[in-house]
Formats: structure tokens, C-alpha cells, sequence
């Protein structure tokens, strides 16, 4: 098993002891479903319960499995990044290992990727979670990264997904942005698609997972909707807010001079102090611009986007 | 590191070294520093170490950095590299500091465990038994604490006041951070990402990279570093360094979130000075240009955007620059065709990728 594997299975891990067997079971039954070359690499994410010998059972007696352990708990954005470096295959499955995804959807992923996708999302139609806690908020985060995105999907949420290896790879992951990832591959040129798959509530094991996440994943949208915007042509973006400063500063001229004819001499402070203000801070924005570009540049010099450099030849 | 080529010179020829790295069990690096480095207690202190390290059967190598010192001082390793062995000496052309000094050292190393002293015994020899003794118990990194303490109350009272800033701002629990006498396994030095003063933060970034750090009490012997009494821009520099610390460790990934909330909280409060005066205005006339509200809104207005700006920029340099996206976390590979478990350490990293 090198270098032509067809297909990876990502799995993060995270105290999921008690979910191990009957994972283990169910990944035995799809893999004759699998092309042949499949491996799965669980990243064990820190876990302190039992899980960390229960997958070095696994990767010895099963010979598709591979395990990556993170020194401490980095959260589910890293192990799913290293597990991305760590894939050897041309694609790559993410699921979840709490039994909720369902290992007989990957098929149906991959007809999809067959048909010319980089990336199907899995949408859990009938989500067997609480509705108040769990899917309310989804639904409200899935359409607010629909709008602020601009790539609708119906479930941002779920962990079952099939990745183009060759983008995911050229993505780099940080903080909490896993949950993004088809918005963040369509700026590479990504064609994204989604189909229903099955959910099953969870059985055994804890959930990580509750409410407080509402208000950290609304920040996260919008930092990503930020970067993305910013990143791309920073010295536009710097620029587009130096031009509504200078706007706002050019507006008060006319009130200033207005002022001055009508020979209020107090209010002549307040003016001009906002005028130069402006003037400045357009200054300010304009040479954060040059400097973003700068450092957009640099980088662009040693290591060109893959994808994107793909699509080109597409 | 730019700083390898010719910024130093090296005593005992390095190109003479065995390759192979498990001839000894330890290397003890001692730092000189650019300050009043008394040879005979030099000296001593290496004859103590090198005593106890015989003593307990622990095959070492020491080796020196001057830092930038020079002079008497290089003519006093140059006779000591002639008596003793498996003696290791580096020499700056200028003082570069301790972590650049631990960092290059480390890569002079044979041996998988090192520890670092003063040129002075600060502590006692013996608690080089205990450190080795730690590390080859499962800890990575091992410091230590002064027992005993022989400087003065002052001294121990500032020393006490920073361990417990430290402790409170990045929540690791370790009670001398200044003391430099320390142990770690050689391969997770690169994993560790220090620099300039951040030095003595060491054991505290090694647990935030997921390290097992531990500390054992060490009895004090001296204490013979610049004085540090009353000193008010060492104590403005601890405190920046204890800032740097908390950004670093808390917002490194997401700059954007700190600056970001800070910038955006700055918009609103002046947003909302300025509806004030609004309200003011249309409600009871009272004027707006002639009041200084105006101009606070104002600036905080403008502020906001520029702090979340720089945000911006340190969020663009992370997504366009992020280079290491995970190698550093990454403890162990289990395959099954090997059936190794190959720690993560040092050689073994580029295999996996």
C-alpha cells in the first residue's frame, strides 16, 4: 500500500471508546463497496479514555487502517488537517467516528465525485438530533454561510464529505475552519455538490459538541467571509476602506466651508479635526493594502495554488 | 538559521564528532552570557557535574557556549577543552542570547537527553540525577525549582510575583521560571517554537504543545546573574514578555478574533456615543459640533477599523504563510504493515508525509 491509494478514510477521534468496535464493524462491511485500494486513517485527537490502544488493535489486525495521534487535544479542525496530510489516496472521505455518519453513504459520495465533482457534501435529511440545540441553529448557520459565502449548502454541519485530495491539500487549516471547507474550495475553482445521507442519533459515547457554539461560529463567519475577501486582493480590500474614509472626509469639506462663511467659529474645530482624521485613516488603509499585497506576494512566489492552477488546465 | 554561518567558531573539531548519537546519555549545555563570568567558578562547576555524572555511571557530554564573552574567558575552555573529555565548546562573535545559544548548542549534541545550567553551580550538582532520572520516566521536558533560596528576599519576592503572573495568565502551573537549570529529550526542542526572551517560557510553550513537562525542587547554591533589584525596564520588558506569552499561545491561530472583538467593541461604543448626541440633538437641541462627544465617537469610530485592520493583516499572514499546518502536533504514526509505533521524534518526521 504506497502511493496508489484510491481512497482515504479520514476519522477523527476524540474519546470515542465505546464507538470504536462498532465503527470498526461497519467499516469491515462497506469496504468490499470500496475501490480496492482503500485506506482509513483515524487521527486520534488527543483522546484520554481507551480509544488510543482500541485503534492500535485496529491498525494491527486490519491492514486498510493507519492511525495518526496528536500529542494533545488540538480540536477537530487540526486532526481533520492532519489527517488530510497524512491521506495517501487520489480522494478523501471525512466522516465522524461517533456512528452517526453511515459508511454505506461513501458509494454514493463517490458516484458523485465520479461525475466530475470536487467536493460532495453529505446533507442528513432526516437529523436524528435535538431540534432547539442542534438543528434550529444548524439551520440558521447553513443559511447564513449560504449568504455570507455565497456556496449553499444544506448541511455545513456534517462531517460526511468527499474531498479531491489535490485541493484539500493545497488548503491550509486552522483555528476552526473545517466547517467551511466547501466555501473555502470554490475560491479555488472547486465544483461543490451535496446529497442526502443517512444520520442515525447518537447511541453510545458523549457529544462534544453544545449551544455555545452558536455564537463562535457566527465569528467564524464572518472572520472567514473577512480573510477570504481580504486575502485574495488585499491592497483592493485595504483600498475600498481608505475610499469610504476619504468619502466621508471629502462630504465634509463643503460643510466646513459652509460653516466658515456662516462664521460659526467654534464648530470650525470639530470640522476640520474630522476631515484630517479621515484623511489619515485613508492613508493608513491604503499602506495596510500595500503591505497585505506585500505578504500575498511573497507567498504567491514559492508556492502557486494548486488548484487553481489545475482549473486553469481544466 | 542565518545566524549558523560563521556567527560562531567551534573549539574541538566538530568534523572529528562520532555520527552516532546514543554514545552518550546526556549533554549538559552551560551558557555564558555577556556578564561577570568568574572562570574558577566555571571550572568548578564543570568539575562538580562531571563528578556526579560519574558518579551515577551517566556517560556526558558538556558542552559550552560563550556567548559573546570571549577573551579570558575562551582561553579558560581553550586549557579546559585540553583536560577534559568529550568537552564541546562554542564560541559567538557577538551575544546572541540564550535561546539562540540552547538552539545551536542542541544541534552540537550527541546525545538524546540534554540539560541546560548556568556557568555557575546555581543549583545543586545532584539535581542533574534527578532531571535524567525524570526525563527517562516519560517526561519531555523537566524544570525545575529552587528550594532553599540563598538571594535575597527581594529577589525571591519579584521572582515569586512573576512565576505567579505567568501561572495566572497562561494557566500552567510551574513555580520558577527563572531558574535555568533544565532538562529535555533533544528531539522536541524543534517542536518548540521560542525566541530572544522567551527563553525562560520554554516549559510553558512545551505544555501548550502538548508536551509532559514536569518540575522537581532543586536545592540553591548561588545566584549570580546581573542584579536584578529595582529594575524598571527589566520589569516592563517581563511584563511585555508575559503579554507576548498570553497573545501568543491564546491567538497566534486567530489573530482576527482578538483584534477583531476588541476593534469591533471600540466601532460600537463609538457608535454609540454618536447616536447619543443624535438623540441629544433632534430631542432636546442640544448641539453636536460645539460638544466634544462628537469628536470621541469619532475617533473611537476610526479606531475600530484600524484595530481590526492590523487583525486583518496578522489573519492574512497566517493563511497565506502557514506553512506547518500540523507536523508539530503530531505524536505518533501507527501503520500496519510495520506494526512499529514510531514516536514522532526527530528523523523519523519526513517518513509520514
Amino acid at each position: 500500500m504506497t502511493s496508489d491509494v484510491e481512497l482515504s478514510l479520514v476519522i477523527p477521534i476524540y474519546n470515542e471508546e465505546k464507538c470504536i468496535p462498532p465503527l470498526e464493524a461497519e467499516l469491515i462491511r462497506v469496504m468490499p463497496l470500496l475501490p480496492a485500494r482503500t485506506e482509513v486513517v483515524f487521527v486520534d485527537d488527543g483522546s484520554r479514555d481507551g480509544s488510543s490502544a482500541l485503534l492500535r488493535e485496529v491498525v494491527a489486525r486490519r491492514p486498510w487502517a493507519r492511525m495518526v495521534r496528536l500529542r494533545r487535544n488540538f480540536g477537530q479542525t487540526q486532526a481533520i488537517a492532519t489527517g488530510f496530510q497524512y491521506a495517501r489516496g487520489k480522494t478523501i472521505v471525512c466522516m465522524d467516528g461517533d456512528l452517526q455518519n453511515d459508511p454505506e453513504d461513501i458509494p454514493r459520495l463517490l458516484e458523485r465525485m465520479e461525475a466530475g465533482y470536487d467536493i460532495v457534501s453529505g446533507w442528513r435529511k432526516n437529523r436524528q438530533d435535538k431540534l432547539w440545540t442542534r438543528k434550529l441553529p444548524s439551520r440558521v448557520a447553513n443559511w447564513l454561510i449560504g449568504q455570507i459565502l455565497g456556496v449553499r449548502l444544506h448541511d455545513y454541519g456534517c462531517s460526511l464529505k468527499a474531498y479531491d485530495a489535490r485541493i484539500m491539500k493545497s488548503l491550509r487549516l486552522y483555528s476552526d475552519m473545517h466547517r467551511f471547507l466547501p466555501a473555502l474550495a470554490t475560491r479555488c475553482g472547486a465544483r461543490v455538490t451535496e446529497i442526502p445521507v443517512n444520520h442515525r442519533a447518537r447511541t453510545l459515547g458523549k457529544s462534544k459538541y453544545g449551544l455555545s457554539r452558536v455564537f463562535k461560529v457566527a465569528v467564524d463567519i464572518i472572520v472567514i467571509k473577512l480573510i477570504t475577501d481580504f486575502s485574495d486582493r488585499p491592497a483592493h480590500a485595504f483600498g475600498r476602506m481608505a475610499g469610504v474614509f476619504l468619502f466621508v472626509g471629502l462630504l465634509t469639506v463643503p460643510l466646513f466651508l459652509y460653516n466658515i462663511s456662516q462664521g460659526y467659529r467654534a464648530k470650525n474645530i470639530v470640522l476640520p479635526s474630522v476631515i484630517f482624521l479621515c484623511a489619515l485613516s485613508s492613508l493608513y488603509f491604503f499602506a495596510l493594502g500595500m503591505l497585505g499585497d506585500l505578504i500575498v506576494r511573497v507567498r504567491n512566489r514559492d508556492s502557486t495554488n494548486y488548484a487553481r492552477s489545475t482549473m486553469v488546465e481544466a | 538559521m542565518t545566524l549558523q554561518t560563521g556567527a560562531f567558531t567551534t573549539e574541538n573539531d566538530v568534523s572529528a564528532a562520532p555520527t552516532n548519537r546514543e554514545e552518550f546519555d546526556v549533554s549538559v549545555i552551560a551558557i555564558a552570557s555577556n556578564e561577570h563570568v568568574d572562570a574558577e567558578l566555571f571550572v568548578s562547576m564543570i568539575d562538580s557535574i562531571r563528578e556526579v555524572a560519574h558518579r551515577e555511571n551517566l556517560r556526558t557530554e558538556i558542552i559550552v557556549v560563550d556567548d559573546g564573552i570571549g577573551g579570558d574567558f575562551w582561553r579558560c575552555i581553550q586549557i579546559l577543552s585540553q583536560r577534559v573529555p568529550n568537552f564541546r565548546a562554542l564560541r559567538f562573535r557577538r551575544t546572541f542570547g540564550e535561546s539562540v545559544a540552547v538552539r545551536i548548542a542542541v544541534g552540537y549534541s550527541r546525545a538524546p537527553l540534554v540539560v541546560t545550567t548556568t556557568w555557575y553551580l546555581q543549583v545543586a550538582p545532584d539535581a542533574l540525577i534527578e532531571v535524567v532520572k525524570t526525563l527517562r520516566n516519560g517526561a519531555d521536558f523537566v524544570a525545575t525549582r529552587r528550594t532553599k533560596r540563598v538571594d535575597s528576599a527581594v529577589a525571591r519576592l519579584q521572582s515569586w510575583a512573576f512565576n505567579r503572573v505567568t501561572t495566572r495568565v497562561t494557566g500552567v502551573q510551574l513555580h520558577d521560571l527563572n531558574c535555568s537549570f533544565r532538562g529535555f529529550k533533544r528531539s522536541i526542542i524543534d517542536r518548540i517554537n521560542f525566541h530572544g526572551d522567551l527563553f525562560r517560557f520554554i516549559p510553558i510553550l512545551a505544555v501548550s504543545q502538548g508536551f509532559r513537562v514536569e518540575e522537581v525542587p532543586v536545592a540553591h547554591l548561588a545566584e549570580r546573574g546581573p542584579s536584578t533589584f529595582l529594575n524598571i525596564s527589566l520589569y516592563l520588558r517581563r511584563f511585555l514578555d508575559i503579554f507576548g506569552l498570553f497573545f501568543l499561545m491564546k491567538f497566534t491561530k486567530k489573530p482576527l478574533r482578538f483584534f477583531g472583538l476588541s476593534g469591533f467593541a471600540m466601532f460600537m461604543a463609538g457608535a454609540l456615543i454618536a447616536a447619543f448626541a443624535a438623540v441629544r440633538k433632534i430631542v432636546n437641541d442640544i448641539g453636536v459640533l460645539d460638544r466634544p462627544e462628537l469628536v470621541l465617537a469619532l475617533f473611537l469610530m476610526v479606531l475600530g477599523p484600524i484595530v481590526l485592520s492590523i487583525g486583518l493583516i496578522g489573519e492574512i499572514i497566517i493563511f497565506t504563510q502557514g506553512a506547518q499546518t500540523s507536523d508539530y502536533c503530531v505524536d505518533e504514526v501507527v501503520e500496519h504493515d510495520t506494526r512499529t509505533s514510531s514516536r514522532k521524534d526527530g528523523e523519523k518526521l519526513g517518513a509520514g508525509r
